[in-house]
């Protein structure tokens, strides 16, 4: 039988002469009608410019050196510029990662979808408005007679994302390639994205290729699955096949990454067993309030206020983990920069270690704050470029005055180095000189180097790659151990909560809507919004704790 | 594409030589030959001689002096006031950050040169009265970058992992938002350093730069202006010389862009789409 | 969008009110004391008190600067010393000259920079993109006192084509329009292409050519427009930059504009006939760039259409 799209040998090289790099190296696979197909793959494993290649939409500096496509059993490769143009849009539809950046900001979504149906369809004037409304009404955006109207900033981002979908459906495509089309997107959003594309799947019986990096995404998508890994496919499966047992030893290793509830309970990491909270909290929060002023009209009067943190309260005693677990927007990163009075709190109690933040000159809180320190989402803006390792982890104890001399600190900073899995001799090197996971362990050296007793982690882990970030997890829990830490831990993922956390806390429009022991929330979560962030959540299917 | 650059290396090079040699004097711009007045270049004179027989060679030198010292101390100083005035604005804000910007905006609404040819018209001609009158327009480019810079890179995590450490105020200022906008206020410089080249002669054209007899290469066109059909040389030899020093100092920015990623336009105003107000 | 206009509106008063008072300090600026600079030292007595009065300069500062601000508002520029005329009837006889020399640059820059600075884009690295940004790197550095009496050099003394100097008719707008229009179509052509380069590197560009859109159409419908908006908030600037070359450019020509006005004021130290166009030429600047700031967001729907 002859396949929808034919993937054979693919090659692309970056680079020319001497520096070539085959970033797609021997590709070969291929995509039935009605057929999903998984492209699974970490960062720079190829499987971006898979697609690009497939589309020939490469950047210049690559090039496509061997290998065919077929697409209904035409090679891509021999045809011209312009017979590939309506391939483009009419047999192949494309949608990208950033729905954001992936629209013209200056052009309607009626222009920007009509321009796709007068290329492929032939339709003009008011048949095109009317055909535009329609693709909007079919993926799911409301009142699109109005909003065909609107400029992509007037939408959110899982409505740009739709919009993106509809552009790509204008030439009703035969293949649609979708590149991590979710990943820019909450939780709650993605569940709603994957479902249109399903039943758009099923309406229209086109082939999908979906590109993600996430096994949740991939176990809910997938009919078969290519696992890619450094520029070759190193194992192709049927989904099922796939889920209950990976071949390649990557794609084990990949399942064994996936923080949850069965890597906790297989690595006996602290969060397995409950901490004693007898005693005082280490920090208490009572009543917080964040409000930004809303300002208006000709004199910036406040007509309002965002309520960013309203009314949150929670305690942290040491030794353990607070999650707190909310999408972007629900004020999570704003409460745990307020907790550390990097920005102004309206209002409430931070008690820590039996003193009210809020109210400490300051001089007393800038001697404080060698207690608590924070550890960031982006681990390439968290430390200053022009600065070294050594300077960088010194500074805090320069604030601080920890360490008696200035080899007293060197030695404290080969220590730190060590602890976190980093070699002293690295401390004479600058941030660009290491990969994101390496850079946040430097940025962990750092928070410890004036010995805090909390350390708030916002989002540390989620700009890494699925492995990297099962080792940083892994050197959270160690050093908790060892160094008896309490973590406020921030995320957006359940999969961290259920791994890393004793407690949760769940966050949606400024407020905390449920907290409890992890157990208790996530397996019985009592709050509706609770109840539809888990149920979002895709669940890879079937675990391998019985390989 | 390197020979333009190594060109450009040594033009520079060769202004900062002259206008340092100058000093020296090891030819004397001012001496009258009565007997060579508007004598056009030949073999015993390089460049010819002006209107009052002074050699055009020995003016250019000394006209590269008054360039260098006028463009150096002008924009050092517009590069000192500006950035301090542009950092400590986005920093602190409150009451200073709004005086500031509105001292930005009203400085900003002269165009050019214009509040600079005013000055030098009020305040008399002078190689200082000169320096004084670019400074007060020099400044507010550089508080307008270092302030939109300051504001870009205050909200880096750096910044506030540093705050979070207990780093003090000032030490925050120097070590991790100074040498984070250093670039593109380098880039700036570069630029402003040919535009002061321009602006020195350009006040000179107009007779508001330096006084006779002392020698600029605005005023050298502006003589010679008058002797256009009978003596072009005296025109044509300094607008050469503003006009290769400007290049090659432009050529240099263009490369220090390049090389240190710096994302501007030429424009003076940063093009973020909605201008803050300071209202 | 109301919401931003009356606020850059607002703000643009408040520029304005500052502009006039640092034209009111100028006066103050004088070496010594102004009414002698300006009547020299053998003016007797009684003419020197009643200039001091008729200036205000013997009132105290703060009311010397609210009886000024109140003049502008009445278009009162006070008289000129020298030709003993009202400042506003000097300045309204001299602003149609500069106004048709700034609009004819303008129009000879844009019609050199906009095909200049696309096909450069287009054709990167080219024979055609290295020879056209050489030539704008020369037209950039050119100053402008050059370029004048160098064109005046070949197309009037030696070629006869245009006029030397003077207002005297449709040829002789060629060469000053020529050459304060150069700079400024250097400028602009280098920066759209610089523009249009970046925005060529967008995701929405890829993803319109995934939509199967042709060249032209990437080119034209998405990447010109965005491309034009960064172009667009440095033109206020530029034009700035284009009224200062104007004080320069009627110099040269004796054209009879603002500009020459200003240099003949500062010559025959006519203070407030200085002061007067300094104000002008400064609110003329104010007031294009609201305009272009109005441009940017009629081209721009995510300014347009904010509703906070």
């Amino acid at each position: 039988m002859t396949h929808l799209l034919e993937v054979n040998n693919l090659t692309t090289q970056f680079g020319s002469g001497e520096r070539v790099e085959a970033v797609v190296d021997n590709v070969s696979f291929s995509v039935g009608q009605g057929e999903t197909v998984v492209l699974l793959g970490e960062s720079g494993s190829g499987k971006s410019i898979t697609a690009l290649s497939i589309m020939r939409l490469l950047p210049q500096a690559a090039r496509i050196s061997g290998g065919d496509i077929l697409l209904g059993g035409d090679s891509l490769f021999t045809l011209s510029e312009r017979a590939m143009r309506h391939v483009r849009g009419g047999r192949i539809g494309m949608i990208f990662q950033e729905p954001q950046s992936s629209l013209n900001p200056v052009l309607t979504a009626g222009q920007q979808i009509g321009e796709a149906l007068q290329q492929h369809k032939g339709l003009k004037g008011r048949d095109q408005l009317l055909r535009a409304v329609e693709l909007m009404d079919a993926v799911g955006i409301p009142e699109p007679d109005r909003r065909v109207h609107e400029y992509p900033h007037q939408f959110s981002g899982g409505m740009k994302q739709r919009i993106m979908i509809a552009m790509a459906l204008a030439g009703e495509p035969d293949l649609l390639i979708a590149d991590e089309p979710t990943t820019a997107l909450d939780v709650t959003i993605q569940a709603q994205v994957l479902e249109l594309l399903r039943d758009l799947q099923k309406k229209t019986g086109m082939g999908i290729l979906f590109i993600t990096h996430d096994l949740g995404v991939a176990s809910v998508m997938a009919d078969r699955v290519a696992v890619m890994y450094k520029g070759q496919i190193v194992e192709q499966q049927g989904s099922d096949a796939f889920f209950k047992s990976p071949e390649h030893e990557y794609s084990i290793h990949l399942f064994n990454s996936l923080p949850n509830r069965d890597k906790r309970i297989r690595d006996e990491k602290t969060a397995a067993t409950m901490p004693d909270r007898s005693g005082k909290p280490l920090l208490s929060v009572d009543n917080m309030k964040v409000y930004y002023p809303i300002r208006k009209g000709l004199f910036k009067r406040v007509v309002g206020h965002v309520q960013a943190v309203d009314d949150v309260s929670i305690e942290l005693y040491a030794g353990e983990t607070v999650a707190i677990v909310g999408e972007s927007g629900s004020g999570k990163t704003t409460m745990g920069k307020g907790i550390l009075q990097l920005l102004e709190v309206t209002d409430g109690n931070i008690v820590f270690n039996g003193e009210d933040l809020n109210r400490l000159d300051a001089a007393t809180l800038r001697k404080r704050r060698s207690d608590m320190q924070i550890v960031f989402q982006d681990p390439y803006s968290s430390m200053n470029p022009r600065m070294m390792i050594a300077d960088i982890i010194e500074e805090g104890m320069l604030a601080q005055g920890i360490g008696s001399g200035s080899s007293d600190r060197q030695n404290r900073i080969d220590k730190l180095l060590t602890d976190v899995g980093m070699k002293p001799e690295h401390k004479l090197r600058y941030p660009h000189e290491f990969s994101g996971g390496q850079r946040q362990r430097i940025c962990i050296a750092r928070a410890l180097a004036v010995e805090p007793k909390l350390v708030i982690c916002d989002e540390p882990t989620s700009a890494l790659d699925v492995s990297v970030q099962a080792q940083i997890l892994d050197l959270l829990n160690d050093l908790q151990q060892r160094l008896g830490l309490a973590y406020l831990f921030i995320t957006h993922n359940i999969g961290v909560v259920e791994y890393l956390a004793h407690y949760v806390a769940v966050m949606y429009q400024g407020r905390i809507v449920e907290q409890g022991a992890v157990e208790d929330v996530l397996y019985a979560p009592a709050h509706s919004y609770t109840r539809k962030l888990l149920s979002a959540v895709p669940m890879v299917r079937t675990g391998t704790e019985d390989k | 594409m390197n020979k333009p650059v190594y060109l450009a290396v040594f033009i520079t090079a060769l202004w900062l030589v002259l206008g340092l040699m100058a000093g020296l004097e090891l030819s004397d711009p001012d001496r009258i030959d009565l007997g060579r007045i508007l004598e056009p270049p030949a073999s015993g004179s390089l460049l010819g001689y002006d209107d009052l027989g002074r050699s055009i060679a020995a003016r250019l030198v000394a006209g590269a002096r008054t360039s260098l010292v006028v463009a150096l101390t002008v924009v050092m100083i517009s590069a000192l006031v500006g950035t301090v005035v542009g950092i400590t604005s986005a920093w602190f804000g409150g009451w200073w950050g709004r005086i500031s910007v509105m001292l930005i905006d009203i400085f900003m609404a002269f165009p050019g040169l214009l509040l600079a040819i005013a000055l030098a018209g009020i305040l008399g001609p002078g190689v200082s009265n000169a320096i004084i009158a670019l400074a007060v327009v020099g400044w507010v480019g550089f508080a307008r970058l270092a302030r939109a810079q300051t504001l870009s890179v205050r909200e880096r995590d750096h910044v506030l992992a540093a705050r979070a450490m207990g780093t003090r105020t000032p030490v925050i200022l120097v070590k991790h938002i100074l040498p984070l906008i250093l670039a593109p206020l380098i880039v700036q410089a570069t630029f402003d350093i040919a535009g002061a080249v321009i602006a020195e002669a350009t006040l000179s054209f107009l007779g508001l730069g330096v006084q006779p007899p002392a020698a600029s290469w605005g005023s050298m066109i502006r003589d010679g202006v008058r002797y256009m059909l009978s003596a072009p040389h005296m025109v044509v030899a300094p607008g050469a010389a503003i006009f290769l020093v400007v290049l090659s100092i432009n050529i240099l920015g263009d490369r220090l862009r390049d090389r240190l990623d710096v994302r501007m336009l030429n424009g003076r105003r940063e093009p973020a789409a909605p201008r803050e107000t300071l209202a | 969008m109301l919401n931003y206009l009356v606020n850059r509106l607002f703000t643009s008063i408040i520029v304005v009110i500052g502009v006039c008072s640092i034209v009111f300090l100028l006066i103050h600026l004088v070496p010594g004391d102004p009414v002698e600079v300006m009547l020299g030292e053998s003016a007797s007595p009684a003419d020197r008190e009643t200039l001091r009065r008729q200036l205000g300069l013997d009132q105290p500062l703060h009311r010397q600067w609210l009886l000024y601000l109140q003049d502008v508002a009445r278009l009162d520029m006070g008289m000129s010393i020298h030709s003993r005329r009202p400042v506003t009837s000097l300045l309204a006889e001299r602003l149609p000259a500069t106004f048709i020399l700034a609009v004819a640059s303008i129009v000879v820059a844009v019609l050199i920079a906009i095909p200049a600075g696309i096909m450069a884009a287009l054709r990167k690295n080219t024979l055609y993109d290295h020879v056209s940004m050489t030539v704008a790197m020369v037209g950039v550095a050119i100053p402008n006192f050059w370029l004048g009496p160098l064109l005046v050099l070949l197309f009037s003394f030696y070629l006869g084509w245009f006029p030397v100097s003077g207002m005297t008719g449709p040829l002789s707008l060629v060469l000053p329009a020529v050459t304060l229009g150069t700079a400024l179509a250097a400028l602009q052509s280098r920066m759209i292409r610089a523009s249009l380069l970046e925005v060529l590197g967008e995701n929405y560009i890829v993803a319109a050519r995934a939509r199967g859109l042709g060249e032209a159409r990437v080119v034209l419908g998405h990447a010109m427009r965005n491309a034009l908006l960064p172009v667009t908030t440095v033109l206020g600037a530029q034009l700035g930059a284009l009224l200062t070359g104007a004080v320069v450019t009627e110099q040269i020509f004796d054209w009879p504009g603002l500009g020459l006005l200003t240099i003949e004021a500062i010559q025959k130290r006519d203070y407030p006939v200085l002061q007067g166009c300094i104000l002008l030429i400064s609110i003329i600047y104010v007031i294009i760039n609201l305009l272009t700031d109005l441009v940017y967001v009629v081209l721009d729907p995510r300014v347009r259409l904010d509703n906070e």
